[in-house]
């Protein structure tokens, strides 16, 4: 008796272990490559499946009648349009989806985060072949498109509108302190901020001039250096954060302007507000900080909110040494590609093609969103209706020296991560030696890649 | 005859624990084993997975030399990831159990209204923990929110900044932990009230006072229930992760780091999920996750071994 | 005298503590965003229309019924597999028994990581080969199902049993006396007489134990949704949609607090139906253990 059932143990074991050995093997084989162009001659219907992450109603209506011209000009083709509730986790529930071969046709991701994974990995099909066939030209775009569309030669994304980030600020406040024009240097940038901060009788900021911490709205670290000229990689491509000088010099910026305000206080501010950025309540908006780092959309949230608010933008400033920089910012914004193992890439390409390039669906898009349009056409459409303050998004996108950040790498933008946290803990004072902590930065980013990549 | 009735029983035996084997090999031990493959592997899901022996670990603890980079070469917040799940185990399970039996032997006093203030304790505790965790960052903003409005009446009081203030955030969390803390306080009354009376009476006789009473009977008759807690408490302190990852996204408003402010949130389960599920290391994710594993089962051993010495089962009073 | 009052006065305020909290979620939730951010504690005005505006932005009715159907599937599931188990563990006596009560004790405390990342490429995949393998040999020809998006791989592992309720399940069947079921033997019948004729008849209170903790487990479940179900809009159940809707629909605390409410009104409500079940059930596990 006691034998048989040692024979049944061993038989589940047995079974057991077997499974999991074909469950590593299952588990190991990838998806096959897909095969793109094909002449799609045919007009038999179709139904494509096409995933954005807009989640506020009227901008899911925005888009739904932005594409009303493509379904006129290919009737047999359905979209079949799914909504994506959350946009931070959109794209790596899109690879989870793409590697377990559940894939849309289409993909439209608010950020270029993932587009050097999608290239090397093979996640997003390399559009080439199709743009080759249609004669489709990049220079269509403004040349940053590149910097975040395409990765290792092959360009698996194309621009959908884009975001463009510069500096807001509140000109009655400009006013009272006596101050005619936006900051055009980092030193008149803190000067300013000073002059414009209005504080309580206790301590406490009631107005900042300018909030120089990580995501308020948008700006991070990156940003501060690019105003320096600073970049994360060297020509190698291996991280150079501790030897590229405007690193430590926009963090020192940082830096003083943080101790200016005292951390606490600022920081107490910083709570108040950061996660009001998406209602009426910004502070911005509410009149609470002068000037702000944010994208061109603000402009039509702040028509929308209805706020109470006279203001005036500008691109970032540069520093005082690298004038050059000044005009140029961080860009990159929506994204469209088609996702490996479509079902039906040919019509999928039909409708990339539609979202990057239709001036009409473009400039409805814009209008309703209040995004930059991405193409020379679109930009120059007189059907666009942008308030004034809008040109310098527009600017800022078409200069040359303008590019997404963080660059793309083959496993993402997380090791962006490691630069924000070093930066968090330098404002607050816990970092003694600024150097050696970007050196440290450098060599955690590398790790990081390679962690990634891989042997 | 016997052996056939004995064959018998193990048949049923078998027939009936069937849903739970292969539950466990299917659900269980299969995906461990799985996973402890993958953590000798370089695995990304989009290619295949490629074996490097000891990597993972070697990059987790930072010793050795890895392939490919540097020598000396460790994740950066690997450690800050442990120091701070250890901090919510070591402030959090004590805190819980004190709170759980202090409230607990408040109950056993008066003689009405025992089971409204128990329904009143409980129910937080079935709040799902996803609303909880935004409740408490609501009621925590340092400056729109209610606690803080209170605070601020004190005089000489600088309300904390909760989960914008790295020194505040896992304290904030302790606050919504207690919140739910009611399914201990139902646990330690049942305990307290499984108390034989004759045990206080004996001790009275002697003239014990208060402390003594709790100190030579409450306390040695409820070390169960507090084994109980310490065990539940130190299990689901390793992987600690939905109050923090909602607290510290509606906190900051975005969903995309996980662990702010400046990684006081970001404990090991967070880690975990954001190498396997960002950033699609899952060889380096599977590694940790058997670490944890390790370290858990290590811990619970400990305890189930020491607890010989101060845990008394029935106590010989029965 | 004193002492009680005193006792009484600690205790109220404890309850208050525990209290406040729910107050503010349901005024909050009837407040104007911007009073949302002050002092005043009265919503003025009423804002019943909170309600009405959290259900036109997300779609709340279709999360209510994931929610739903992910909870009372697992419960069904759980009750139908557990209490056989629990019965061999609890009734039967056979060799070994400890130890493989032991080796079901020991899955209590595994990290539920080591399971969700292999489990979650298993469910990806265009379903593991073995299955179809066994499928395919016994006649039902080959399986292809993608489940990651959908609520199987939450729902199907729940028809496999779950350690927790074997355990709350052999407490009890341990404390049913011998005599009940000598006399089922003594008339001729085995053990799934037993099983039919004592043992369930009187675990009813356990058995409802077991289903409402599990109830209760799943609807409140983050975890598992957010590994399992992030691809599938279609398929989120409310503790996701709930983490979705702050973090990405700009919204106030107003109607976050409304959606929370939608959220826990069935858990408050079966809270109240079912107090002494739960409290027994806790209880159960935590004693006697």
């Amino acid at each position: 008796m006691k034998r048989r059932l040692l024979l049944y143990f061993a038989l589940v074991a047995a079974l057991a272990l077997a499974a999991s050995l074909a469950l590593v093997l299952a588990a190991g084989c990838g998806g096959k490559k897909s095969t793109p162009t094909s002449t799609s001659g045919s007009h038999a219907p179709v139904t494509i499946t096409v995933w954005h992450p807009w989640t506020v109603s009227s901008e899911k209506k925005g888009f739904e009648n932005a594409v009303a011209g493509f379904r006129q000009q290919y009737p047999w083709i359905t979209l079949k349009i799914v909504p994506y509730p959350n946009s931070d986790e959109f794209d790596t529930n899109l690879i989870k989806n793409i590697n377990a071969g559940t894939p849309p046709d289409v993909m439209i991701s608010f950020g270029p985060d993932y587009v050097g994974k999608y290239a090397a990995d093979n996640l997003l099909i390399d559009l080439k072949p199709y743009m080759d066939r249609d004669s489709f030209a990049m220079d269509q775009f403004a040349p940053a498109a590149l910097s975040y569309t395409a990765f290792q030669g092959k360009q698996v994304a194309l621009p959908v509108l884009t975001d463009a980030y510069g500096l807001y600020y509140n000109k009655d406040m400009f006013a009272k302190a006596g101050i005619s024009s936006p900051p055009k240097t980092m030193s008149e940038l803190m000067t300013d901020a000073k002059k414009l901060t209005v504080r309580n009788s206790d301590g406490s900021i009631a107005v900042a001039g300018f909030v120089p911490l990580l995501d308020f709205n948008e700006i991070g670290p990156a940003d501060f250096a690019h105003a320096w000229g600073g970049t994360y990689f060297d020509a190698n491509g291996q991280p150079h954060i501790g030897t590229d000088p405007a690193w430590a010099s926009a963090l020192t910026w940082q830096k003083q302007l943080v101790d200016w305000y005292g951390y606490s206080a600022i920081t107490d501010f910083y709570g108040t507000y950061v996660d009001k950025e998406w209602t009426s309540q910004q502070a911005f908006e509410t009149g609470k900080v002068a000037m702000c780092w944010d994208g061109e959309w603000r402009t039509a949230m702040i028509a929308n909110d209805k706020a109470n608010v006279n203001y005036g933008t500008a691109p970032f400033p540069a520093a005082d040494d690298h004038p050059e920089m000044y005009g140029s910012g961080r860009v990159g914004g929506t994204i469209t590609g088609i996702p490996r193992g479509a079902q039906h890439p040919d019509e999928a390409w039909l409708l990339v093609k539609y979202l990057s390039t239709s001036t009409d669906f473009l400039v409805s898009l814009a209008n309703g969103l209040g995004n930059v349009p991405t193409t020379k056409a679109s930009a120059a459409s007189s059907a666009l209706h942008l308030v004034p303050q809008f040109q310098t998004f527009i600017d800022v996108w078409n200069n040359p020296k303008s590019g997404f950040s963080p660059p793309l790498t083959a496993t993402g933008s997380g090791y962006a991560d490691i630069l924000n946290s070093f930066d968090e803990k330098w404002v607050s004072g816990k970092v003694s030696d600024l150097q050696a902590g970007l050196t440290q930065v450098d060599t955690d980013i590398a790790n990081q890649l390679a962690l990634g990549t891989g042997p | 005859m016997r052996r056939r009735s004995a064959r018998r029983k193990y048949g049923i035996v078998l027939l009936m624990l069937s849903p739970w084997i292969i539950g466990f090999l299917a659900f269980t031990l299969g995906p461990m084993l799985l996973s402890l493959f993958w953590s000798f592997t370089h695995y990304d899901m989009s290619s295949s997975a490629t074996w490097i022996g000891l990597d993972n670990y070697k990059f987790m603890f930072g010793i050795g030399h890895i392939k490919g980079m540097a020598t000396g070469a460790h994740d950066p917040y690997y450690w800050t990831s442990v120091r701070n799940t250890l901090w919510i185990i070591a402030f959090g399970v004590p805190l819980r159990v004190l709170f759980a039996m202090v409230t607990a032997m408040l109950l056993t006093r008066p003689k009405r209204g025992v089971n409204t203030y128990r329904t009143l304790f409980f129910m937080p505790s079935m709040a799902p923990r996803v609303a909880a965790a935004l409740v408490f960052v609501f009621l925590l903003n340092p400056t729109t929110g209610p606690v803080n409005h209170l605070l601020n009446l004190i005089p000489g009081v600088h309300a904390p900044g909760w989960f914008y203030d790295p020194r505040w955030s896992k304290p904030a969390l302790l606050v919504l932990g207690l919140w739910g803390v009611g399914d201990a306080i139902v646990i330690y009354l049942a305990g307290l009230l499984n108390v034989p009376r004759e045990l206080y009476e004996a001790i009275s006789i002697e003239g014990a006072s208060a402390w003594q009473r709790f100190r030579n009977v409450t306390l040695p008759m409820i070390t169960p229930v507090i084994f109980f807690t310490l065990i539940m408490g130190i299990i689901d302190g390793f992987q600690y992760f939905d109050q923090a990852y909602i607290a510290g996204n509606a906190a900051s408003g975005q969903n995309a780091v996980l662990g702010r402010p400046q990684n006081s949130l970001l404990f090991y389960g967070l880690w975990l999920y954001q190498q396997a599920f960002r950033f699609f290391h899952l060889g380096y994710a599977s590694a940790m996750a058997w670490v944890l594993f390790i370290a858990t089962m290590t811990c619970t051993v400990v305890l189930l071994v020491t607890s010989k010495r101060w845990v008394h089962y029935g106590g010989g009073f029965q | 005298m004193l002492v009680t009052v005193a006792n009484h006065a600690v205790l109220i305020a404890v309850s208050l503590m525990f209290l406040l909290p729910i107050l503010f979620i349901v005024l909050t939730a009837l407040m104007t965003d911007q009073q949302a951010m002050t002092t005043h504690l009265i919503p003025r005005p009423w804002m019943w229309s909170n309600f009405k505006a959290v259900f036109k932005q997300i779609d709340l009715l279709r999360y209510t019924w994931n929610t739903f159907l992910y909870a009372g599937l697992c419960t069904v599931g759980v009750v139908v597999s557990c209490v056989t188990v629990a019965y061999a563990f609890a009734r039967i006596h056979w060799r070994g028994r400890n130890l493989v009560f032991l080796l079901v004790l020991s899955t209590l405390m595994l990290p539920q990581q080591i399971t969700t990342v292999p489990l979650f490429v298993v469910w990806a995949r265009d379903l593991p080969t073995w299955i179809s393998w066994v499928t395919s040999h016994v006649g039902l020809g080959a399986v292809h199902m993608q489940f990651v998006g959908t609520l199987k791989p939450l729902i199907i592992p729940a028809f496999f049993s779950d350690a927790f309720s074997i355990f709350l399940l052999r407490q009890f069947f341990m404390t049913i006396p011998d005599e009940l079921c000598d006399a089922v033997r003594v008339d001729g019948g085995g053990h799934w007489q037993i099983l039919r004729q004592v043992v369930i008849p009187l675990s009813k209170p356990a058995i409802m134990a077991i289903a409402l903790f599990q109830f209760i487990y799943s609807w409140n479940d983050f975890y598992g949704p957010l590994v399992y179900l992030g691809q599938n809009p279609q398929a989120q159940t409310l503790s996701l949609a709930l983490s979705n809707f702050r973090g990405m629909h700009h919204v106030q605390w107003n109607l976050t607090m409304a959606a929370t409410m939608v959220f826990m009104i069935p858990v408050v409500i079966i809270f109240f139906l079912a107090q002494r079940v739960f409290i027994e059930g806790i209880t159960l596990t935590g004693v006697k253990g």
